[in-house]
């Protein structure tokens, strides 16, 4: 099983890679547009052969900035997994060592709504492991993907964060979290 | 309504200011053109603006690529503003010198210790910063060597030199 951490780096392999992958195609539906007799096949069979530059342009964007967002909503989603496994093994501790029945029970029932909880509230009960600072940067970035899953243009954007520092943030609370 | 604008914008603005008049005079230095346009930013901590975005173009007016400002705030940074060519686009971040830091807190028994760590190397003085994709956490001063390297990155365009 991989940890939070490399799954955080998967996700940012996977925008790299998508990166470079809408480049490549873009350099040549350019150079295919200004070199009519090309004898490349690279976008033979695909959406782009018969797109006008302009079209083909506007949707590498598009997909550029979906890429982005994939990139940041994924994080977060590998990071909220392994925030709330967190807390279930803490629930789990505080079981006794030959658990009773009580035990067992409180056990089951926190265990069983941990994910109902409001996140903001889940990230607060870390605190002693990761401090003040990285909680409040974890709420941060769970503002600007909410606001990323809905993306509203007539609403403000609350503080952006990019893929990169978003990973770098993410790893190290990740980190503080398996560490403990 | 048009929300008075905040501090913290109007550093941003300025800062924009100061960079798009060097990137200008780097640019004019290889034989290209610059044109300055405008952008619409609507954050919810400074409101509504308008900022300057500076596009680069060939002595043919040709657009090759353009620095647009996205905003003041942004986690861990003062702005960013985003170089868009015609293959690519990188992120560049203004910071105070140091960089962005977390402060993460370890507890020893009873002791708890709280320790300053920054996100990034290679962040000696205060300005615009570059972060390179594929090595990690290493930011790069945006100066006029970048500038040129990270134009041909973004544009393809090669002006001989």
């Amino acid at each position: 099983m991989t940890t939070a951490v490399e799954d955080i780096e998967q996700v940012i392999r996977t925008w790299l890679l998508t990166q470079d992958a809408l480049s490549i195609v873009r350099r040549e539906v350019r150079q295919q547009s200004k070199n009519i007799e090309t004898t490349s096949h690279i976008l033979t069979r695909t959406g782009f052969e018969e797109c006008e530059l302009s079209q083909a342009e506007t949707d590498i964007t598009t997909c550029k900035q979906a890429a982005e967002d994939f990139a940041i909503l994924s994080m977060w989603a590998v990071f909220e997994r392994r925030l709330i496994k967190r807390l279930e093994e803490e629930c789990y501790k505080m079981q006794g060592t030959q658990p009773t029945e009580f035990n067992q029970r409180v056990f089951e029932k926190i265990s069983s709504t941990i994910e109902y909880w409001r996140i903001d509230e889940a990230i607060d009960l870390i605190k002693p492991l990761v401090g003040g600072n990285l909680a409040g940067q974890a709420k941060s970035i769970k503002k600007y993907r909410d606001w990323v899953a809905h993306r509203n243009p007539r609403k403000p954007t609350p503080a952006r964060v990019d893929p990169q520092t978003a990973r770098e943030l993410l790893k190290i609370i990740a980190a503080a979290l398996d560490a403990d | 309504m048009t929300l008075p604008m905040t501090q913290k914008s109007e550093e941003f603005l300025a800062s924009i200011q100061e960079l798009f008049t060097e990137i200008e005079s780097w640019a004019t230095a290889k034989g290209l053109r610059c044109k300055r346009g405008s952008v619409t930013i609507n954050e919810q901590d400074n409101g509504t603006y308008q900022a300057v975005t500076l596009q680069i173009l060939t002595d043919k007016d040709e657009k090759i690529a353009e620095f647009v400002p996205v905003g003041a705030s942004i986690i861990g940074a003062k702005g960013r503003v985003d170089f868009v060519g015609t293959i690519d686009s990188v992120i560049l971040a203004n910071w105070d010198k140091g960089g962005p830091s977390i402060i993460t807190a370890t507890r020893e028994g009873n002791v708890k210790e709280s320790k300053t760590q920054p996100l990034y190397k290679g962040i000696e003085e205060a300005g615009w910063y570059w972060v390179e994709s594929r090595k990690l956490s290493r930011a790069h001063k945006f100066d006029q060597r970048l500038f040129y390297e990270l134009l041909r990155g973004v544009s393809d365009y090669d002006y001989c030199g």
